[in-house]
């Protein structure tokens, strides 16, 4: 059985906003390097700013009262053992 | 950045207009939007008929929270890179020439520029029932340079693009042959 600990999925968590801020500031240094910062796209871009802190904030809110110490079994040779036994075949 | 420098615009140069594709062109996008918005409430619905027990697992609804988390930021990332590709379409006209700047993805750009005088011919397009209603549609730009053909995709007021185009193009010429009759002198 291999247990990890409930935090590894938070520290896979973080990596992804890494990866995601570093995302939308390329796509915003796009709008800025080709001189189309208007008010068109630096008002949807704010939009999508503020809708991104909805959902990390609601993220956190929702996730304020988990134990992340707790183990989550990510393999466990019971799940196969019903395929795998010969006497059930019987 | 300005767009003077972007272009690197000569002294004697004036930027006529920038031309991006038409606003209702974009609404396709805004609709799957809100369809990959709404996934996860539907699958919230089966997962609390079906298998409520995750629902209160200590570690699976986390879980579902942290993937949750992930899908809708990855599709407002999505989105936002689907509107810069679709803002960076842009036609930059001048007096002198026209800069096509095409945003093919996130990591891929084409620019293609060609002189006003080098415009052999230009013809527009308006198909299709909402293109009529709100005027949008292409402009195919016929030239002598080493790009033979443009198209300026559903770009608003066409016909009338053209014939801007036509007329800058004419003053082009006329500008250029002016030139040569001086120099020759």
């Amino acid at each position: 059985m291999i247990t990890i600990p409930l935090y590894s999925f938070l520290i896979i968590f973080f990596i992804y906003l890494v990866i995601f801020g570093l995302f939308f500031l390329i796509n915003f240094g796009h709008l800025f390097q080709t001189a189309a910062l208007t008010f068109t796209s630096f008002f949807v871009a704010i939009l999508l700013i503020a809708a991104s802190l909805v959902v990390l904030w609601g993220t956190w809110y929702f996730l304020s009262d988990v134990n992340w110490q707790q183990s989550v079994t990510v393999f466990d040779t019971a799940w196969f053992g019903n395929i795998l036994s010969f006497t059930n075949l019987q | 950045m300005g767009i003077d420098s972007f272009i690197h615009a000569k002294s004697y140069e004036k930027i006529i207009c920038r031309l991006r594709r038409h606003w209702f062109t974009f609404l396709p996008a805004i609709g799957f939007l809100i369809v990959l918005l709404a996934i996860p409430f539907a699958l919230y619905w089966m997962i609390s008929a079906n298998f409520s027990g995750w629902l209160i697992s200590p570690t699976g609804y986390p879980l579902l929270i942290l993937f949750a988390s992930i899908y809708y930021l990855s599709v407002i990332l999505y989105f936002f890179t689907y509107f810069v590709t679709f803002y960076l379409d842009v036609l930059i006209m001048t007096n002198d020439r026209m800069v096509d700047i095409d945003q093919n993805s996130l990591f891929s750009r084409t620019v293609a520029e060609v002189d006003l005088y080098q415009v052999q011919d230009a013809s527009s397009e308006v198909s299709g029932v909402f293109a009529t209603l709100f005027n949008y549609g292409n402009v195919i730009i016929q030239t002598a340079g080493a790009l033979p053909k443009f198209t300026l995709h559903n770009i608003p007021k066409p016909h009338d693009i053209r014939e801007m185009i036509l007329d800058l193009s004419a003053e082009d010429k006329k500008y250029h042959s002016e030139q040569v009759r001086v120099e020759k002198k």
